[in-house]
């Protein structure tokens, strides 16, 4: 009798851990996604090919695309960024330096300038400063995220691809998004119409802000979250060079008319710690100072 | 089954459990409506009629069953060795892992009942009430409240063992819970030591409904098996060698 039990006891014991051991053993997933995070924070220079996309029942109605070159260090950055909504392109050049921002459209040959004061510049480093955290902080932020991400942590796949890169993949459907996902979504869809007003007539120079604004479908109904993708591609270095987020929204308009709404987010990181930040040069140009946002500009 | 017919004669004698059913039953029908005036007040959709007996189902899971479970079993074991009652079914002609087994059985139909009841209440409220109920979300939710039922049971079998140690319900009560309770906070804490814990898998049917067939749905479907059979089996030991 005894022996019997005893082996059913052992057996099983055996069975139970088996099964978690190999449960955690394709969960090796988040793990890789957290070095990989660490490690990319720590790059100087970097250059981002950046593009966010959003389609209507297939229709793609919206289109930033932007290329950026970003030098960590003395805090300087260019970005060409272009806009495409509803078959209009708008394109847009920054550049910047540790204390001043260049802007350029398409819409005109002028050249924006921005000088930043001495007093904000040291505002603006020392807040730079306070996002370095001190291990101890960075160990209870890790903390805090495990806990917060504990559902999702084994369910992230990871795929060998080419070039010694990995490929970590999460799928959520649509009972997996967090209540609260779903309630901030179709908040800010429902109540669109009521933002758009007040931003619509801002500009900065030549540059409309509605140009630059997509014009979503009103829902009204049945809105929901449907899936979320998020991808990651991790490098032979462990540094996170790709990032893709893509975002399934349905729901209905005030006629009934079915909306599928998806949005893209990608970027691709490259030539990490060692992108070339080309400036500038404004001799011969038309410069306009711009002083601040609310005074406008001045000749 | 030998005297499962009574285990549950005397479950659904209590008055207790009456009134439990009716709790379960009428808790997503008063829940619903009240969601839905507000979603209509505030202009957000956090539930519809897909997710909203899901909604109900991992609230379920991770909180009130586990609780109810606790109660059932520990009338089951150790409030029936206090009111000396136990002693009147060891009499009877029956082997001590057949009085075991129908206990256990028991649990799991009171299990499974407390699951449907709480099912159909939250369909009818997602069909009534709440926009975007289809066909599709109700198979979902229906094999999603079943296969609910295994990682609960889990739960279930090692709350049984535990109430084997004590003599009083309340007792057995008390420590059923705290053992759930401090489950729950080492899942946030140490996920590391979780997955050794029958209350990881409170989402278990996420996974199978998500991802299918995996590895990691196969181990966690083999540990929660195993570690059912595990406790089943010390569980009996203790039954089987426990003085009345």
């Amino acid at each position: 009798m005894n022996k019997k039990v005893l082996a059913v006891a052992g057996i099983s014991g055996l069975l139970m851990v088996g099964g978690v051991l190999s449960a955690s053993a394709s969960t090796s997933g988040y793990d890789l996604f957290k070095t990989a995070v660490k490690k990319t924070h720590t790059i100087n220079s970097f250059t981002a090919h950046t593009s966010a996309s959003l389609s209507d029942n297939g229709k793609e109605m919206y289109l930033v695309d932007s290329l950026n070159t970003a030098n960590l260090k003395d805090e300087s950055g260019n970005s060409n960024v272009s806009v495409t909504n509803g078959g209009t392109t708008t394109k847009v050049d920054y550049f910047s330096k540790a204390n001043q921002t260049v802007v350029k459209s398409s819409k005109d040959d002028k050249y924006y300038v921005k000088e930043e004061s001495e007093h904000k510049k040291e505002f603006k480093h020392k807040e730079h400063k306070d996002e370095n955290l001190s291990p101890k902080m960075q160990k209870d932020v890790e903390a805090i995220f495990d806990a917060l991400t504990k559902n999702y942590q084994d369910k992230i796949t990871a795929k060998d691809i080419a070039n010694g890169n990995t490929e970590l993949q999460l799928d959520l459907s649509k009972n997996q998004i967090p209540t609260v996902g779903q309630a901030v979504v179709s908040f800010f869809l429902k109540n669109i119409d009521q933002r758009k007003n007040h931003m619509e007539k801002a500009e900065f120079g030549s540059l409309q802000f509605a140009d630059l604004k997509p014009q979503l479908p009103q829902l009204t109904n049945n809105i929901n979250v449907s899936r979320v993708v998020l991808k990651g591609v991790v490098d032979k270095n462990e540094y996170l060079v790709g990032q893709e987020a893509t975002i399934y929204v349905s729901g209905e308009d005030v006629n009934g008319t079915h909306h599928d709404l998806v949005l893209k987010l990608a970027n691709k990181f490259d030539q990490l710690n060692n992108s070339k930040v080309t400036n500038v040069d404004l001799t011969g140009k038309k410069v306009v100072k711009v002083q601040d946002k609310h005074t406008g500009h001045e000749d | 089954m030998p005297n499962l017919q009574n285990e549950w004669n005397k479950l659904l004698r209590k008055k207790s459990s009456i009134v439990l059913f009716c709790l379960s039953a009428l808790f997503p029908l008063l829940v619903g409506p009240a969601i839905q005036m507000m979603q209509n007040k505030f202009g957000f959709t956090a539930f519809d009629g897909e997710s909203f007996p899901l909604v109900i189902l991992s609230l379920a899971v991770s909180f009130y069953l586990p609780l109810l479970l606790a109660l059932c079993v520990s009338d089951m074991f150790a409030g029936e060795q206090e009111q000396k009652t136990l002693s009147f079914l060891l009499v009877r002609p029956l082997s001590r892992f057949k009085l075991f087994t129908s206990k256990i059985v028991c649990t799991g139909i009171y299990l499974l009942t407390l699951l449907m009841l709480v099912c159909l209440s939250s369909l009818i409220t997602g069909a009534i009430w709440l926009e975007n109920f289809t066909f599709s979300g109700l198979l979902i939710s229906l094999s999603a409240f079943l296969l609910s039922w295994f990682p609960l049971m889990a739960i279930g079998i090692l709350l049984v063992f535990l109430a084997l140690w004590f003599g009083s319900s309340s007792k057995a009560l008390t420590f059923s819970i705290l053992l759930y309770l401090v489950m729950v906070v080492l899942t946030y804490l140490f996920p590391g030591i979780a997955q050794w814990l029958p209350a990881y898998d409170n989402d278990w049917y996420q996974r199978w409904i998500n991802s299918g067939f995996t590895m990691v749905t196969m181990g966690r479907t083999i540990y929660l098996v195993s570690f059912s059979a595990l406790f089943f089996t010390v569980g009996y030991y203790k039954f089987s060698r426990k003085e009345f």
